[in-house]
């Protein structure tokens, strides 16, 4: 099933604007078209009550995309079974309002995803309203009978991770927020759009060019030798020529400002690799260098049996060995 | 993540046919060398 996201583990939600996706198994996600009149339906949030012991007065408003909300700001939420009037001027010294916050005028501008609201303002739902694309819950104050102490969010109130990731999507380096709201990332453009640039790794291809170059060298000038054993001092001279430009490429790293990053293997520090990595890396390495060392040795063996085809040792050895 | 799957096992595919073929031919040029020195040095038929 197709998704922002291909893993996830069950109960995992995500959504676009179009569409909700449930993870139901590990991995399998399950997509629900979203209708967006009933996702959000604008007739049903607006919350003015201008009556009753806490009147307030809002206004709910659309300019584009975005949802201005207008209020005369009840600072404090009202406390079931009291008996304040909510003047604007007197301060409500028998709540816990440890900050002394006054009355003060708000005006809130959310990006909206709904319609647009073509109804009165109507009496407020208390409680949790409905959600903006920006990832705010909207909830109005709420009047019961437990006590809301002012250290704690309204209930419904918190960071919405999943819409986050969904709406930013990747961002320029590749990543996104995840379920665990840690930045993650999650497929190989992370590695295309951030390792490709410039700006973010330098990979002085040109003496891998020159040793390329040289390569080309060797094993032209092996083809044209007639002479061998002359031809062969040549060609040896050229190696160790050519071999100068290893550590030149090793170490440019480190001799010009470059943006590649450091060694990550170092014989005499601390390996900055995790373990789960550098086991394995340290086993290859291992693995490749016994495997280069036998077929090199092998190519020698046939060399040297090849130059020294006339010697007596070849002969017995051929006995022994052919 | 299950599109790039085929990229890497192709990688390993190809890695390992050329160390494989690499160490076969090595083996291969070898025992040519080791045939034709018998034939041609040893048994005299120069």
């Amino acid at each position: 099933m197709h998704s922002p996201y291909s893993r996830g583990l069950a109960g995992h939600v995500n959504f676009t604007d179009d569409h909700l996706y449930i993870c139901t198994d590990t991995n399998f996600w399950k997509r629900i078209d979203l209708d967006k009149s009933k996702w959000f339906a604008p007739e049903s949030i607006a919350i003015s009550l201008n009556s009753g012991n806490y009147p307030s007065i809002t206004e709910i408003y659309f300019s584009g995309l975005n949802a201005i909300v207008n209020t005369d700001g009840d600072p404090f939420p009202a406390k079931s079974s009291t008996n304040l009037q909510n003047d604007g001027v007197t301060p409500r010294l028998d709540f816990f309002n440890a900050y002394q916050i006054t009355d003060k005028d708000q005006s809130f501008s959310f990006r909206y995803r709904g319609g647009k609201n073509s109804a009165s303002p109507e009496s407020a739902v208390s409680g949790f309203n409905g959600m903006f694309a920006n990832g705010v819950f909207f909830a109005s104050p709420r009047a019961g009978t437990e006590s809301v102490g002012i250290y704690t969010p309204p209930t419904g109130f918190h960071y919405n991770r999943s819409h986050f990731a969904t709406h930013f999507k990747m961002d320029d380096c590749g990543g996104y927020v995840n379920f665990d709201r840690a930045y993650s990332y999650y497929n190989g453009n992370f590695l295309t759009r951030c390792w490709d640039d410039p700006l973010v790794y330098n990979n002085n291809p040109y003496y891998k060019l020159i040793l390329l170059f040289l390569y080309l060298g060797v094993i032209g000038l092996a083809g044209a030798v007639q002479n061998r054993p002359q031809g062969s001092k040549i060609l040896a001279i050229l190696v160790l020529v050519g071999f100068l430009d290893i550590p030149i490429i090793h170490y440019s790293v480190n001799w010009w400002q470059t943006l590649h990053q450091g060694a990550s293997l170092q014989l005499l520090a601390k390996p900055t690799i995790s373990g789960s990595m550098l086991w394995p890396l340290l086993v290859m390495i291992v693995g490749l260098m016994s495997y280069c060392a036998a077929v090199i040795l092998r190519r020698a063996q046939i060399q040297v049996l090849h130059q020294e085809q006339r010697c007596n040792w070849v002969k017995q050895w051929v006995q022994h060995h052919g | 993540m299950g599109g790039y799957a085929v990229y890497v096992w192709s990688a390993v595919g190809l890695t390992a046919v050329v160390l494989i073929g690499n160490a076969w031919w090595a083996q291969y040029k070898l025992k040519q060398t080791k045939r034709w020195l018998t034939d041609w040095v040893v048994r005299g038929k120069r």
